[in-house]
């Protein structure tokens, strides 16, 4: 048997792994082994630097992208390549020379030493410098959003998923942003990750009826233990090389991918959470399953061919419904706060 | 409502939720609390992370929700600090805004909440009288005015961590209280300190 090394296990991308039990080596394990195969698939696109076509390119990402292809692949498949085209090539340094006008510099200042503090990159000063820079160009260039928490833990898996380059990383998360996720879901009042959450919550109960039954009886919603996967893209949720197979899927087919995700995760895990008995247990076995999960290539075989068909079609209908609740929640919710802030004029009882 | 007599020897569960500005110090607290932990750089809470913690001595169990802090965060809120016996409310002792943030906590708690709730006020940071900007007069004198029960407290060094929630395992109206029970409660809950277990094979 060969010594356990002293040091902690990293990932491909140099994230510390969190090891309950050997069965994550051997996941860890069987992955490295799963890129070696998949590298052989891409070898002649790669030559050509040509992605694949159609179904081809779809099963190809499905089935995971080698490492070190993913800058290229992922600037492709998202459209980020192509919106970085379209503006003057100066348009990043440009941004980053404004970064003057942010109204997001203190957040992201306070945010930069607690994203990933363990990781040798992202924790140094080089890796702060250069996340820095995406958030707050980020914020410059689409002042809407600003910043919101969560991008950067995205913004750290994606810098280093794509060998740091730092303008690509900015336009991968323009892309997710502006793109592929749902519109307003990193907005000022995240009324989109409300839809979000709400769509997710109806699309549990088509597909899983009996944990959709299971949550209502513990009052557990959905936002208790999704808000995190579609605030960061599942980059604080899964170990950065789960997520970053997620991402895969996630810039070549839009955000549906998200729920795929989602319904996978507690399919996998329903037996163990039809068992719990209130909504905090209930959250505590989904965050232990999710924040261990290396298996990935099991789970997103579930998320493909396990949960049935899921259109964007019929997503977007279920949304469409949603978002007319979630616009009259926010706006009783704005009338609320307005109430309370005249009341702060007199003095409390 | 009416418990049975039996029913009195458990363990009560407490909901209570953490609010207050981003980086103010909520997951420290919590985690200082339940772990006797303290990173100076924690990770930044997304959604909301989930612990628990037992206070055999009080016989309560607090099932503790700590949020994120950010202000678009807030319309997320309700999930959380719905159906609360208690909250704490955070700010840092050297952030004016985070102040500020807390007040309107209060108020919207004062609104929205569970009127029964049992607030807490902390002004953590404490560790760090250097950069303080927020005067313990000035929020000893909101606190008194709001009902709140106010503490300074430090995640770093622990000072008043365990105080501050076991006080507040202490407010909490507890469940035996109303029914009336035939020995009176206070006598009951005296036997409950001492055999905080396994009191219900009797
Ligand atoms: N000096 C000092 N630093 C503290 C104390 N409590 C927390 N911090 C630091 O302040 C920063 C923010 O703390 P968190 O506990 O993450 O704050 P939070 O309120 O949970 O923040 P969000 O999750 O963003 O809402 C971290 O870097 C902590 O190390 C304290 O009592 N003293
Ligand atoms: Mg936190």
């Amino acid at each position: 048997m060969a010594a356990q090394p002293q040091q902690a296990p990293t990932d491909v991308y140099g994230f510390r792994v969190e090891l309950p039990g050997p069965q994550q080596l051997i996941d860890m394990q069987r992955q490295r082994t799963l890129y070696a195969l998949h590298e052989k698939s891409w070898a002649k696109y790669v030559e050509k630097h040509k992605l694949p076509s159609g179904s081809t390119l779809k099963r190809l990402v499905r089935e995971g992208i080698p490492p070190q292809l993913r800058s290229w692949v992922w600037m492709e498949t998202s459209g980020a390549r192509e919106m970085r085209a379209a503006q003057t090539p100066s348009y990043y340094s440009n941004l980053l020379r404004a970064q003057a006008l942010s109204k997001s510099t203190a957040q992201v200042e306070l945010d930069l030493p607690r994203t990933f503090p363990n990781h040798p990159f992202l924790a140094a000063e080089e890796g702060r410098a250069a996340m820095r820079r995406i958030l707050t160009a980020y914020s410059v260039h689409n002042a809407n959003v600003g910043y919101c928490q969560g991008l950067n833990f995205t913004v750290g898996v994606v810098l280093v998923a794509v060998g740091r380059d730092e303008e690509a990383a900015f336009w991968l998360l323009a892309a997710l942003v502006e793109r592929i996720c749902f519109p307003g879901s990193f907005g000022h009042t995240l009324s989109g990750c409300h839809v979000e959450m709400r769509t997710l919550q109806e699309l549990v109960g088509e597909k899983l009826p009996r944990l959709h039954a299971h949550m209502a009886r513990l009052g557990c919603d959905t936002s208790l233990i999704a808000t995190d996967w579609f605030l960061t893209l599942y980059c604080s949720s899964m170990p950065p090389e789960s997520a970053a197979r997620v991402l895969d899927a996630l810039f070549h087919e839009g955000a549906k991918i998200l729920f795929r995700v989602a319904l996978a995760l507690l399919k996998s895990a329903e037996a163990a959470l039809l068992k719990t008995d209130n909504a905090g247990d209930f959250m505590r076995v989904v965050k232990d399953w999710v924040t261990h999960l290396y298996n990935i290539d099991q789970l997103m075989e579930v998320a493909f061919d396990g949960i049935g068909s899921l259109s964007l079609a019929t997503v977007d209908a279920v949304r469409k419904h949603k978002e007319a609740e979630v616009k009259e929640f926010m706006q009783q919710r704005a009338q609320q706060r307005a109430q309370v802030r005249t009341q702060q004029s007199r003095p409390g009882t | 409502m009416a418990a049975p007599l039996a029913e009195l020897a458990q363990q009560q569960t407490a909901k209570l939720v953490l609010l207050g500005e981003m980086g103010s110090g909520k997951s420290s607290l919590v985690l200082r609390y339940v772990k006797g932990q303290f990173f100076d750089y924690q990770a930044s809470t997304v959604g909301a992370a989930f612990l628990t913690k037992t206070l055999p001595e009080l016989n309560v169990k607090f099932e503790i929700w700590d949020t994120a802090g950010q202000e678009r965060y807030h319309s997320l809120a309700p999930m959380y600090y719905r159906g609360a016996a208690a909250a704490i409310i955070v700010y840092d002792i050297t952030s004016p805004d985070s102040f500020t943030r807390a007040k309107s906590w209060v108020r919207e708690l004062q609104r929205q909440g569970n009127p029964n709730m049992i607030m807490a006020l902390a002004g953590n940071k404490a560790d760090l009288e250097g950069q303080r900007a927020v005067t313990v007069e000035e929020a000893q004198a909101y606190a008194a005015e709001n009902g709140l029960f106010y503490v300074e407290t430090s995640a770093k060094t622990s000072a008043n961590v365990n105080e501050l929630f076991e006080e507040i395992a202490r407010k909490l109206p507890k469940p035996e209280a109303a029914p009336r029970p035939p020995q009176g409660g206070i006598v009951l809950s005296e036997n409950q300190q001492q055999q905080p277990k396994k009191s219900t094979c009797c």
